[in-house]
């Protein structure tokens, strides 16, 4: 069931009466219908996976508690580890075995022995890099004494499985999540207004920019070596719109919808293509993630301290790590790479933080230099995702190469005009609203009832214009 | 609570409301699928033969030129579950049928419409035929089950340009492949066999289309067994650029599937014309379908095989 379904449109409604207008003054009826509905939603995927994510939810549930009520550190330990290798355990085998198994047998044939590695003809289950992230922080947590262990299955099965998240996120914390869970909600007008309003905007970012730009991305990459330089850097742009377009426009849909229920998740997008550097980038770019390897990863490594060439360490550990955390596949290992290159000036000339508040805070227009970084910042953005979406690093050698060739200079043979105005309308918008949680959040307060309402039916237009076939996310693969 | 119920309810109101005029207006247009479902009633009592299967068949076949009465209901991307679902629901008032003419392809058996580019015509066998097989929710649907701009289109053209969205003729043949569009043979041919050759074939998704075809083919032979109606299955004939770039392993799967099932039905028979020697470039609309020439020629060699009521070709 995707978003953008219209699946999801009626799903949505019939748990949201049920909720405020059946359960509304039973918080444990609220929480069960979650979990039941997170449980449908999920199902709908395959629900053979299903038993899956209540396996993983079980045993993190009751390593937490084991380990709370653990009478030696090593008992605390040994339930610790289980927890972490058996859901490590579980991504290895469903993401990574044939990866390393295919890796391995072209190192053999490196070194001149041939062998046919063993394949697992197995379906990736649908976000199971996220809920084992949510369950791996749960536990980290227990185990650090940051908090304590939920003692209630249903409260922590819908932390894990709540369905806004389930799928693609935002990583969420116990520390953040599990308290709203057990808190009663009231229902808040402006708040579900502001919920409803961002997932319009979602769905505008889903079905219209990134829609639009996967069409003409695909076309290029898919045949990369039949273009010109300037057509492939034009399709390195589309597939920079239709990867932000694509997941902070699923990140706004989940917040709204989580909203709807009275739940704030954590913010995953804050205008990344914004940014002055590097650093600044990863603060803005799904945020939820980078924090989740700044605090479970990068600190417990020694994070800043112990010297430049520790910080550089672990810089390159956490950025490749990430990149592999996307997928089996050398092109998100290399861009992880890349990343960590783009940002190692800034971390050895101590300026990673120079950039914390938005850029032209107060301001319409930022300045030359401004411009000039953000400039710079997107460029290398952009180049590293060429090497994201390339089918090998053969592909992405080939396809920057050719980009850095005489036929840059050249009129593309593609130039959609009406997709190209539809990003630079987007990109205005985002602009104007950059100082807010999401573009559109302010726009209640500026424009009166009539604008506003003609704002939201021009967007309902363009959405029910270029709705087709529903589109797959792309992080539904990570 | 109420006041947010209101306002939702009060700001969808008219987009219900367009969605809901543009539905009905759009389901009143007439089309292909509604003339062939009427057709397939306003001829049930005289039909002989019936003509199924994909744009091959819709184009390739014009009943004018049989002896025994014939209606072809064969359509665009229509697959072999769409073509058991029409003999299913449509045999019974056919009391004068002989034969059933399905074609098997180079793509019959390893594809279906769900899958195919072409799976948003699928909404048009709910709407119009009736058929309930989808548990999609947008094939229940015009405005739901392709994209607005196509519905736009077809809205204006009929409400305002008056334009008929009929492409056949009164006996279900596809007019709109003529020979004075004639499209490049050449590069229609390499485009189409790629487009058609499946690329795994021991795939597990393509495994069980196969299966499912199979199943399909077992339906449209038992229904026929039973009113004691003949199957004639042919794959239809294509210019050799089509020809050249097809995949050797589909092909003779394709083929030692439908012989292995005709040796084992007695009411069947398989023809293949593929690469008849009679068939020429004129007679070619482009590589894998027949232009009027070609669909005139091509009808009559099939009827007088069929009206010597043929064991073997």
């Amino acid at each position: 069931m995707l978003f953008n379904s219209i699946s999801f449109a009626i799903f949505l409604p019939i748990v949201f009466v049920l909720y405020w207008f059946v359960f509304g003054k039973n918080l444990k009826m609220q929480n069960r219908l979650l979990l039941v509905s997170s449980y449908f939603f999920y199902a709908c995927w395959d629900y053979r996976f299903l038993f899956l994510l209540i396996f993983s939810t079980l045993l993190d549930y009751f390593t937490g508690i084991k380990m709370y009520e653990a009478k030696s550190t090593k008992m605390k330990k040994w339930w610790f580890w289980l927890s972490v290798c058996v859901n490590l355990g579980f991504l290895g085998v469903f993401k990574y075995f044939n990866f390393f198994a295919a890796s391995f047998s072209d190192a053999l044939l490196l070194l001149g022995f041939k062998a046919n590695p063993a394949v697992l003809n197995i379906v990736l289950p649908v976000g199971i890099s996220f809920y084992t992230f949510h369950g791996l922080s749960y536990v980290v947590d227990i185990y650090k004494d940051r908090i304590k262990p939920e003692r209630n299955f249903v409260d922590y099965s819908v932390f894990v499985s709540f369905f806004p998240l389930l799928v693609a996120g935002p990583i969420e914390r116990a520390t953040h999540l599990l308290p709203q869970i057990r808190q009663q909600r009231e229902f808040n007008y402006p708040k579900m207004v502001d919920g409803l309003r961002q997932i319009l905007w979602g769905l505008f970012k889903k079905v219209v920019i990134a829609d639009n730009c996967a069409y003409y991305a695909n076309m290029i990459f898919n045949h990369s070596s039949d273009y010109s330089g300037s057509t492939l850097a034009l399709g390195a742009l589309f597939f920079t719109f239709q990867i932000y377009g694509d997941f902070s426009g699923y990140s706004d849909i989940a917040l709204g919808t989580a909203r709807l229920f009275g739940m704030e998740l954590l913010r995953n997008f804050a205008f990344p293509y914004f940014s002055r550097d590097i650093a600044e980038f990863w603060r803005r770019w799904h945020i939820s993630l980078s924090t989740w390897f700044r605090d479970y990863l990068y600190i417990p490594l020694g994070g800043s301290k112990g010297g430049m060439w520790k910080k550089v360490r672990n810089t390159f550990i956490i950025f490749i790590v990430s990149g592999f955390w996307h997928g089996a596949n050398w092109t998100f290992i290399v861009w992880g790479a890349l990343n960590a290159l783009f940002i190692l000036p800034l971390i050895i000339f101590n300026k990673n933080r120079n950039n914390l508040e938005i850029v032209a805070k107060g301001k319409q227009l930022p300045t030359l230099k401004e411009f000039l970084s953000i400039l710079l910042t997107f460029s290398l953005t952009t180049l590293a995702w060429i090497v994201f979406r390339s089918e090998n690093m053969g592909h992405a050698y080939n396809y920057i190469s050719g980009i850095f060739s005489r036929s840059l200079f050249t009129i593309p043979e593609i130039l959609p005009i009406k997709t190209i105005v539809l990003v630079c309308l987007f990109i205005v918008i985002e602009w104007l609203g950059r100082e807010h949680q999401y573009a559109i959040e302010n726009i209640d307060v500026k424009v009166p009832k009539f604008g506003r309402w003609a704002f939201y039916y021009a967007i309902v237009a363009c959405i029910v214009y270029y709705a087709g076939a529903e589109q797959q996310f792309i992080y539904f693969q990570f | 609570m109420r006041l947010f119920i209101k306002s939702v309810l009060f700001f969808a109101l008219p987009i219900i409301l367009i969605g809901l005029t543009l539905e009905i207006l759009l389901r009143q247009i007439p089309n292909d699928y509604t003339f062939k479902r009427d057709g397939l009633y306003k001829h049930a009592d005289s039909m002989q033969v019936l003509f199924l299967g994909s744009s091959h068949a819709f184009y390739g076949i014009n009943p004018t030129y049989t002896h025994l009465k014939s209606f072809n209901a064969g359509y665009i991307s229509q697959s072999l579950k769409y073509d058991a679902e029409i003999l299913n629901r449509y045999i019974d008032n056919l009391k004068e049928l002989k034969y059933v003419a399905v074609p098997i392809s180079y793509f019959t058996l390893f594809t279906n419409l769900e899958s195919g580019s072409e799976a948003w015509r699928s909404k048009n066998y709910t709407i119009y035929y009736k058929f309930h097989t989808s548990n999609k929710i947008t094939d229940y649907s015009e405005i739901l089950g392709s994209k607005f701009d196509i519905n736009l289109k077809r809205f204006l053209s009929y409400y305002i340009s008056a334009h008929s969205a009929i492409t056949c003729s009164e006996l279900g043949w596809g007019t709109s492949y003529q020979s004075k569009n004639s499209r490049d043979l050449e590069e229609t041919g390499l485009e189409a066999a790629k487009r058609h050759t499946v690329k795994n074939l021991s795939d597990k998704d393509n495994v069980a289309i196969y299966n499912e075809n199979i199943a399909m083919l077992d339906k449209i032979i038992t229904l026929a067994k039973k009113k004691d109606v003949k199957v004639v299955f042919y794959t239809p004939p294509a210019y050799i650029s089509y020809i050249q770039k097809l995949n050797d392993e589909q092909l003779t799967k394709t083929i030692s599937t439908i012989e292995k099932l005709t040796e084992k039905h007695n009411n069947t028979i398989y023809l293949n014309f593929l690469k008849d020697s009679s068939f020429i470039k004129s007679d070619f609309y482009d590589a894998d379908h027949l232009n009027e020439i070609g669909a005139e020629k091509f009808t009559k060699m099939l009827d007088s095989i069929i009206v010597n009521d043929p064991k073997t070709y």
